[in-house]
């Protein structure tokens, strides 16, 4: 049989295939197929998946069969498997000894465009192997310039500076912390830019914890984890997104322990990214825990008004629009929660303006943001704060407005005046009005001691990210 | 494997959901969300409005419409799906080139398919493929107990799809009348919404019914013949 199966029997079996078919039918099943020779007489079809490897067989195979032997004018053995993920150790880098057909540290590299990928042995991978460069699945848009710095993150990029001044130095590993959606994975992304723009021969892989850990099961279901081991501990610098997401996950982060200290020695540099403190993050082994914090250890927190602002400036300007400072301001008064978020209603001020073919204006802003602006004024009203307070602290609402001062009522009082300081327009006298008719200076006086208790007590800072989020959505 | 046998059972694709018979009347919202997706501008899109508002056909249409043009377009109704594994039901298909979710908002309170959503949204990053999602209730009605995800869903170019109003759904029924070839006398369209659940379902079910009866019968749409079919 013609070897070259991609050039002769297969697609004369889709022409077929297609005159029989419905066009739709043809695209959703025929179409995803792949097939490659697997042996004599015999075609293996990959599906990109299960759903649709199963329904192929079901509905398909048979009728294949019927035309690939009317080609062949022969009996061919049809194997239909679902194309297996590509890890990416094997990928990018699994190199082979000259002498040898095991893999290890040696000189090709498989690449990603002619790996076969249906292939489930770790002969058949190392076969398919050429040359090819490292995938670092760095993000071009995340560098060190696209990033508003701001008082919320200006420790962060600091120390990202630092480091890819100097990889492997003393901020080894850099981790950096805090919440959804403020920057973390910008940050270590620019790292990675900015080290590759100075040794574009650097040998930097970012990836997700889970991409990590679906390498490692992929690795153990080859009998790869020596090329696994070898790979990851040949990397110049090692960025792993969103760590606790390792959490539950044993052997992963047994594996994951061992790589962390072999590039630690080896002095190359580790960035990790987490939503929470390294000792906070449940699930984790307590060595690695430790070890997490050898280094750095930044947090980023949600940027204050001025820089959202700018972020939103600086985001429509890489899409190619003006957004003015009142706009920018209009926009950030209201969306508070994260960057993603502020991205996400820049991105539908921007289709309702093509939309419209108008300017951006406030009034755009607020056709187009007007869910979301009716949800954030009926939440951010200062009886509401005190409703969502209460609830959360378990008081009642009246205890908000009582003059009661034992601590478990005061304290959840100052943190609700605080809230409704920094999100709503109301003057400190109303404020304190609303509050039981205070005085503005207790106001002035919960503002700060929330402010300090949110630096130095984690527990209130836990607080009062819940408590915000609760107000937020 | 017998799961996905009964999963590829399951997932009903209209293939008579097309942008061209999506009525939009005068509606900017839809237009919007048609002009948006045919664009190609947007790598994540989520449609959402209240039942009826129209996305379930939209998101078809857009299967449909890729269908055609040789992509590799999955179409996955989380109503449809969610006894699956959610493991299994997003096994391979970041490798598509267009993915859409409908129902999305079904994974409040079950994190297992957050979860899953989530690897997909980051597997998807580094792809060309594109993914639509849609869903009755906007991310910050959702609850969803990911934050991650969360946040990334808000990360979307978001449109929201109103309901039709009255005087648009007598338009839609007038639309789907004249691509069905029916004929209708005047003042059908407004007896059938004043007697009927204001929904673009129960309007198109009519239709159908409508359509059916009226071709045994050899009998044009009149308020008499909609009074005998559908027994009011």
């Amino acid at each position: 049989m013609d070897e070259n199966i991609n050039d002769s029997v297969w697609p004369k079996c889709q022409d077929l295939l297609q005159g029989e078919l419905p066009q739709q039918q043809f695209n959703t099943w025929i179409r995803p197929l792949r097939a490659s020779l697997s042996q004599e007489n015999s075609i293996l079809l990959s599906a990109p998946n299960r759903f649709i490897e199963d329904w192929v067989r079901n509905h398909f195979l048979q009728r294949i069969r019927e035309v690939v032997k009317d080609i062949c004018a022969a009996e061919i053995n049809i194997e239909l498997k679902v194309k297996s993920q590509t890890p990416t150790f094997i990928n990018n880098s699994i190199r082979v000894e000259e002498n040898d057909s095991s893999i290890t540290t040696s000189d090709f590299q498989l690449n990603n465009n002619t790996i076969d990928l249906v292939s489930t042995s770790r002969e058949e991978l190392v076969k398919s192997a050429t040359e090819s460069r490292l995938k670092t699945n760095l993000n071009p848009n995340f560098t060190f310039n696209t990033f508003v710095e701001g008082k919320s993150n200006q420790l962060a990029f600091a120390a990202a500076q630092q480091v890819a001044e100097n990889p492997g130095g003393s901020y080894n590993p850099l981790f950096i912390y805090g919440g959804v959606g403020l920057g973390k994975t910008h940050l270590m992304h620019s790292v990675g830019q900015a080290m590759l723009s100075k040794n574009p021969d650097a040998k930097i892989l970012y990836l997700h914890s889970e991409r990590f850990v679906a390498d490692m099961v992929k690795a153990l279901q080859l009998k790869a984890i020596d090329e696994f081991k070898n790979f990851y501990r040949s990397l110049d610098a090692l960025l792993i997104d969103d760590i606790q997401f390792f959490a539950g996950k044993e052997r992963s982060q047994e594996e994951f322990f061992h790589t962390y200290n072999a590039l630690l020695e080896g002095g190359q540099q580790m960035i990790l990214t987490c939503d929470r403190y390294p000792k906070e993050i449940d699930g984790v082994e307590e060595r690695l825990k430790s070890r997490f914090g050898w280094g750095l250890t930044v947090a980023v927190e949600p940027p204050e008004l001025e820089t959202r602002a700018a972020i939103l400036i600086n985001k429509a300007e890489q899409l190619g629009f003006y957004l003015s400072k009142d706009s920018a301001f209009f926009i950030a008064q209201r969306i508070r929660s994260n960057v993603r978020e502020l991205e996400g209603a820049l991105k539908r001020v921007i289709a309702h303006a093509q939309f419209a073919g108008r300017q951006i204006d406030i009034d755009l802003i607020r056709e187009s943001l007007k869910d979301l602006l009716a949800l954030q004024d009926k939440l951010v009203t200062i009886d509401n704060i005190q409703r969502v307070v209460a609830d959360y602290y378990k008081l009642k609402m009246s205890d908000m407005l009582s003059k009661r001062r034992s601590r478990s009522v005061a304290r959840p009082r100052q943190i609700a005046m605080s809230v409704a300081k920094d999100l709503t327009n109301y003057s400190l006298p109303e404020i304190g009005e609303s509050f039981g008719g205070r005085d503005h200076t207790t106001v002035i006086h919960a503002c700060r001691k929330v402010k300090e208790l949110a630096i130095g007590d984690r527990e209130v800072k836990q607080d009062l990210k819940h408590i915000y989020r609760l107000l937020s959505a | 494997m017998k799961g996905f046998g009964q999963l590829a059972l399951n997932v009903h694709l209209n293939v008579d959901a097309t942008f061209e018979n999506f009525f939009c009347a005068n509606s900017d919202p839809h237009k919007l969300a048609i002009r948006t997706i045919k664009a190609k501008e947007s790598k994540f899109l989520h449609l959402f409005g209240p039942k009826g508002s129209g996305i379930s056909h939209l998101l078809q249409a857009v299967c449909n419409d890729l269908s055609i043009r040789k992509e590799l377009v999955a179409y996955l109704p989380l109503s449809q799906l969610f006894q699956k594994n959610p493991v299994e039901v997003f096994d391979g298909i970041h490798e598509f080139n267009s993915i859409c979710i409908d129902d999305i908002d079904m994974v409040t309170g079950f994190e297992d398919w957050q979860v899953e959503i989530f690897n997909l949204v980051n597997r998807i990053k580094d792809t060309g493929a594109r993914l639509i999602i849609g869903s009755h209730r906007s991310i910050d009605y959702m609850n969803l107990s990911l934050e991650d995800l969360e946040s990334r869903l808000k990360s979307f170019l978001g449109i929201y799809i109103p309901k039709f109003q009255d005087s648009e759904l007598i338009g839609l029924i007038y639309h789907q009348a004249s691509i069905k070839g029916l004929k209708c006398s005047e003042g059908v369209a407004e007896f059938i919404i004043k007697r009927v659940d204001r929904s673009t379902h129960e309007i198109m079910a009519i239709l159908r019914k409508l359509d059916k009866r009226s071709l045994e019968d050899a009998r044009i749409i009149t308020i008499p013949f909609v009074k005998q079919v559908l027994q009011i």
